[in-house]
């Protein structure tokens, strides 16, 4: 009995001792290499049992709080709905609000043109047809005949008026013709639709100097346009000397796949 | 048995004018909905897909009715000369009619061979008419440039096209 008292007493010693070592040798620097080992030995034990606990923590605490949760999850998508259609509308917002600022500019640039505003709501069904129909029609004062264009350029014109819709023939479509000039060398021919958003300008005579990325414009021959409104922009030219013209392709100005407002020149009438 | 049929009489004639208003919708998705989906400026032809199902689905005869009915709306919502759609429309009907009675109507293939060909001689029976019809500029590459584009497009759109169809005429026949 005395035997076990006493070496209770000898282990209260040595730890006694242990501790008064760690007080007296840890700010020296020498009790760093027992320190290095037992980190070493339980790092990966405490890691393991800090994760254990941490999840089990945040179990309970899920569990404390699945109501709430479930609250705030659909509080929380609310929201995120709510901002998607706020997003999705200001983006609308912003393209209509930069097309309007085209075609105010285009307006300002033009003051002697009376234009009206109006919306693409339909195109041709057919893919070999290219009209499109705007919600625009006899009660707005539109006619036949009258030239559709963008900020951006020629559009086409009017075929056929509703009282409250009309359809545009497009410039692309293989029906349209077009008075047309060179604007650096004053050349004119013809602007036909080739289909597919491909245009090509026919009847240059051989002897015209025409280079890629001239601007092709309106002639206002012929009575159907005005003159100088931008048709658009020389892509290629091919000349074969057995031809008596010059067969030139002309890239639009406007992108006819992605019309969505376009502006009716109301001020002119075509003499057809 | 006057009451069955006097009812089977009215029901039917619901019928025919829901499918009016049917093609009615369809021709307005076609001008207004399709061109967002088009690939290198080319739309898929709904009306085109809507009276190939239905040719395969009820035979020949209703498929020429709904090529008329389709084709007019379109014709009235097109820019092209009067008549021209509905023709086309006919025609690749009559054609898939015929073909319809020679292959087994089970396959899963059907609608898919189906669309290519019904593509085929509605894109290309356009073209001849429009050039019939004084729309002369239209060259065969242009033909081309809308035929490939567009055999893809149907092709694709075909099969959920010819389901709901199958659908709808299982919940009316």
């Amino acid at each position: 009995m005395s035997s076990w008292r006493d070496r209770r007493v000898a282990l209260v010693l040595i730890l006694l001792a242990g501790l008064l070592a760690g007080i007296l040798l840890q700010p020296t620097g020498y009790l760093k290499p027992a320190e290095d080992i037992v980190f070493t030995l339980f790092a990966p034990l405490q890691y393991s049992f800090h994760w254990v606990s941490t999840r089990i923590t945040h179990g309970i605490q899920a569990i404390r709080e699945l109501r709430t949760l479930q609250s705030r999850v659909a509080e929380l998508q609310q929201t995120v709905d709510r901002l998607m259609i706020e997003n999705i509308r200001l983006r609308e917002v912003e393209i209509e609000a930069t097309e309007l600022r085209e075609q105010l500019q285009f307006k300002l640039a033009n003051p002697t043109y009376e234009l009206l505003a109006a919306e693409v709501i339909g195109r041709d069904p057919s893919n070999l047809l290219h009209y499109v129909i705007i919600d625009r029609g006899v009660e707005d004062g539109l006619a036949v005949g009258m030239p559709v264009v963008t900020s951006r350029g020629l559009v086409g014109r009017i075929t056929t008026v509703y009282p409250n819709s009309s359809r545009v023939m497009l410039l692309v479509d293989p029906a349209s013709s077009v008075n047309a000039l060179i604007q650096s060398s004053r050349a004119t021919g013809i602007v036909q639709g080739q289909g597919r958003g491909s245009l090509t300008l026919r009847y240059v005579e051989q002897s015209e100097q025409v280079q890629v990325d001239d601007i092709v414009l309106t002639s206002g021959l012929g009575g159907n346009f005005p003159k100088r409104l931008v048709i658009g922009q020389v892509r290629e030219v091919k000349h074969n000397d057995a031809d008596m013209f010059q067969e030139i392709l002309v890239q639009s100005a406007v992108d006819f796949d992605r019309l969505e407002t376009v502006l009716v020149l109301q001020s002119f009438v075509a003499t057809e | 048995m006057s009451l069955l049929s006097e009812s089977s009489q009215v029901r039917s004639t619901i019928n025919l004018y829901l499918a009016g208003l049917l093609l009615l919708i369809i021709a307005l998705l076609q001008t207004s909905t399709m061109p967002s989906l088009s690939l290198s400026g080319v739309m898929p032809d709904l009306m085109l897909l809507v009276v190939t199902s239905w040719s395969l689905l009820r035979g020949t005869w209703w498929g020429l009715l709904c090529a008329l009915g389709g084709g007019l709306f379109l014709d009235l919502l097109s820019g092209g000369p009067f008549g021209v759609a509905t023709a086309a429309l006919v025609l690749s009907s009559v054609v898939i009619g015929m073909g319809e009675l020679n292959v087994v109507r089970e396959s899963r293939w059907l609608p898919l061979v189906a669309s290519i060909l019904a593509t085929a001689v509605y894109d290309l029976a356009y073209w001849v008419l429009l050039q019939v019809t004084g729309r002369s500029l239209h060259t065969v590459y242009t033909l081309l440039k809308v035929l490939g584009p567009g055999l893809m497009l149907n092709a694709l759109f075909m099969y959920p096209t010819y389901w709901v169809l199958r659908w709808l005429s299982q919940r009316t026949s």
